[in-house]
């Protein structure tokens, strides 16, 4: 829990673009609460990688929301079969179900459906909260953080100076 | 926030990109590398440790793998050493595979459909012994059908207590305690319908006018005798329809009295026959002695049909999987992802599994023998097809003949019929516990057996026959316990009448539905039981026989005592309408 701490401090107070810590977390929510070899997770790690996203706070939401997501489960199963049992969605999910990838995606089974789509309704508004939340806090409350003990104590360990170089060679922030 | 890189810095190191990282892609590829490496070398094991899981789930018993072999060019899967508990006997494998090796269509596997075209499985060997339990869960009770098969206790019971633990399903009772009911409220009835007959036609009214109008005609003018005649002939009309009402109702009335004696007069005979039920049930009378066979190998033939009906039921979820309607969709559960899978309608339907053609090799110690299951899929809906199979093996050492044929066809869903056709001839049977019993265990120590089984499960009611017949056997029948009195006197001639046996025919047939079956078995151990026994219990039957009709009719005495008070307040009311109709019947004479 202490470590979960660390980090989140780490992450927001460091020189990141909140739209990078943002798009990080809302996408770790996707990864989270779907099933975690599914080909759309798959092109998420690649964009998580080539674009400049925080890795450190998709890491973290991943670890973070994966335990959400398990617990959702049973609901993204009802908005699954509510979705897939539309009527007026049946002739878009008979041709998906005719092609090959949306079958390798499993996209026909209730808790897939259900979890990518709630997924991806609650990115938009997860990812304005959680720009606006980075920003509040970066000008309210992040001086008040630096002068904490245990910020002190996070900046002269030495885990924290090797991940400072490390952002620098751009392969984290 | 960000500090202002240095002027020198920024003339010399080259330009950054603020949207990708290049290396990204690298770390991508190089995980990715990392993720196919690793499934690469543990996907043998993830496969064995997935289908021992999936297995065990569904078997409700061990389900063991020594090894399992992935290839992916062309796509298909090895399996060697499986090994199937028999969830009835933990310490026992139901069945062992050598082998079990198939390809599958790549294409269809990316849309998650294993379409196999032939599948190979070698070297099936039964009920082979493990060296650990491979039970994971608690075995279940006896049914209420073996419990009722066990062997008859030959002791004579206890009239009170039979009586006791019998009365309230008396059928001469009941029918008695019905039929004094009705008498009362028969008798009430037509109480009230004579007194209403009775004011209805009344006959000393019809007198007066009769007589009012004869003084009246007396006087003769032609007006008078006019005017009397048409009042006379209304007066005959009415009386005349009296009649006609009352005959018709003592019609009704002498079918109701017929009814009621009739209860009492069958009375006797109905004591008799709950007598002669409770004996057939309690006690070991002549014809409780014809069914011997069933109390003799009952237990043993119900638990091998329940454990083949258990069979049918954990091979459900591979040959008929559980699908609903949501909304026009169907709707099925995964085998072993979460949620439920949506299917719509398909350009080229195919089932989420098929195999084809299985060719399967068995290795009994008799010998080997080879057989072949077509169509095995959990979507025959779609395939169209049932799945059959057919096994045959001949001349083998100590069996001349056997085949096994069947077909699990679900292709209709209100239609399921699952058809399975056994025949052994010449089978060498050796040390065969027939009765496990603790006073009466029979065992065939050798003989050479035919063996008929057919049975059939359609539209959820199971009809089966088994026909068997033994020649050259010797029967041995051990003595673990000694019981005392009549019933040990009864199991010491059962055991010498068996142990003179040298050849047995047996048929059972099997009816009713898979949680509730009925047994009827029938043997020529029959006649050759009930001739060494029937000797020995008839004496002490006769005082049972007695004891228990005393006591049937002594519960009978109330509602026949009431009965009967019904029938003599009805005789009354009979009475009362013959007399009416009687009444009727003279005035109408004085009326012509």
């Amino acid at each position: 829990m202490i470590q979960s701490v660390i980090k989140i401090l780490k992450v927001l107070n460091s020189e990141t673009h909140p739209s990078q810590i943002s798009l990080g977390l809302c996408l770790s929510v996707i990864v989270a609460f779907t099933p975690k070899f599914s080909v759309h997770n798959v092109i998420i790690y690649l964009l998580i990688l080539f674009f400049r996203i925080n890795l450190s706070a998709f890491l973290l939401g991943g670890f973070l929301f994966a335990g959400v997501g398990y617990l959702l489960d049973p609901v993204f199963h009802r908005i699954g079969l509510a979705v897939l049992t539309a009527p007026w969605l049946e002739r878009i999910w008979t041709a998906f179900y005719n092609a090959t990838m949306p079958r390798v995606e499993g996209f026909n089974n209730t808790v897939v459906m259900g979890s990518l789509l709630a997924a991806l309704v609650l990115f938009g508004p997860l990812y304005i909260l959680f720009n606006k939340t980075i920003l509040y806090y970066r000008k309210h409350v992040y001086a008040r953080v630096q002068k904490l003990k245990i910020m002190k104590a996070i900046k002269a360990n030495d885990f924290y100076q090797r991940y400072q170089s490390l952002k620098d060679w751009g392969g984290l922030s | 926030m960000k500090a202002p890189a240095k002027t020198g810095q920024a003339a010399t190191a080259p330009q950054r990109s603020k949207l990708v990282r290049w290396q990204g892609l690298l770390i991508f590829v190089i995980l990715a590398v990392l993720v196919a490496g690793f499934w690469i070398l543990f996907i043998d094991r993830i496969a064995e440790r997935t289908i021992e899981r999936t297995g065990t789930a569904l078997v409700g018993a061990k389900v063991e793998l020594d090894r399992a072999d992935v290839s992916f060019s062309p796509l298909g899967l090895t399996l060697l050493g499986l090994k199937v508990t028999n969830p009835d006997a933990p310490m026992t494998n139901a069945f062992e595979v050598g082998r079990i090796a198939f390809h599958m269509d790549g294409p269809n596997a990316l849309r998650h459909k294993i379409i196999i075209e032939e599948m190979s499985v070698e070297s099936v060997r039964l009920n082979t012994p493990r060296q650990a339990s491979g039970a994971v869960a608690a075995a279940t009770g006896k049914t209420p059908l073996e419990q009722l098969a066990e062997l008859p206790s030959f002791v004579i019971p206890n009239v009170k207590e039979v009586f006791e633990q019998e009365k309230n399903g008396l059928r001469s009772v009941q029918l008695l305690t019905g039929a004094a009911a009705d008498g009362l409220v028969l008798r009430a009835r037509w109480e009230a319908r004579l007194k209403e007959l009775q004011a209805a036609a009344d006959v000393d009214k019809y007198q007066k006018q009769y007589e009012a109008l004869k003084a009246k005609t007396g006087k003769a003018s032609i007006g008078n005798l006019l005017g009397g005649a048409k009042d006379v002939i209304a007066i005959q009309k009415q009386v005349r329809d009296d009649i006609k009402t009352v005959t018709e109702a003592k019609k009704a009335f002498a079918a109701d009295l017929t009814t009621l004696k009739k209860a009492a007069t069958d009375t006797p005979a109905a004591v008799r026959d709950d007598a002669q039920r409770l004996l057939d049930k309690y006690a070991l009378t002549p014809s409780g002695l014809a069914n011997m066979s069933r109390a003799l190998f009952g237990p043993k033939i119900a638990a091998n049909v329940r454990s083949a009906l258990r069979w049918n039921e954990r091979l459900a979820p591979f040959i008929d999987r559980v699908k609903e309607k949501i909304r026009s969709q169907e709707v099925v559960k995964p085998l072993r992802a979460k949620g439920r899978d949506v299917r719509f309608r398909e350009d080229h339907p195919l089932p989420d599994f098929l195999a084809r053609l299985s060719k399967v090799s068995v290795s009994l110690p008799q010998g080997d023998f080879a057989g072949r299951i077509e169509n095995m899929t959990s979507d025959q809906d779609i395939l169209g097809q049932p799945l059959k199979f057919s096994f045959s093996a001949a001349n083998l050492k100590g069996l001349r003949s056997a085949s096994l044929q069947g077909t699990f066809d679900r292709v209709r869903p209100d239609a399921h019929r699952d058809v399975l056709n056994l025949s052994l001839r010449g089978c060498a049977v050796r040390d065969v516990k027939l009765v496990e019993s603790r006073t009466l265990p029979v065992s065939l120590k050798q003989g050479l057996a035919d063996l008929d089984v057919s049975a059939t499960v359609e539209k959820g009611r199971l009809a089966a026959r088994i026909v068997a017949g033994v020649s050259g056997a010797r029967l041995a029948v051990e003595k673990l316990e000694r019981r005392d009195g009549l019933a040990g006197r009864v199991d010491d001639a059962i055991r010498s009448a068996l142990s003179g046996i040298s050849s047995l025919n047996l048929t059972a047939e099997i009816s009713g539905t898979p949680d509730d079956f009925d047994l009827k078995v029938r043997s020529d151990l029959d006649d050759v039981l009930k001739g060494a026994v029937s000797a020995l219990v008839r004496g002490e039957m006769a005082g049972f026989e007695k004891g228990l009709t005393d006591a049937i009719n002594g519960q009978v005495a109330a509602p026949l005592e009431k009965l009967g008070l019904g029938i003599k307040g009805l005789d009354t009311v009979g009475l009362g309408l013959d007399g009416l109709d009687k009444r009727l019947g003279d005035l109408l004479k004085k009326l012509k």
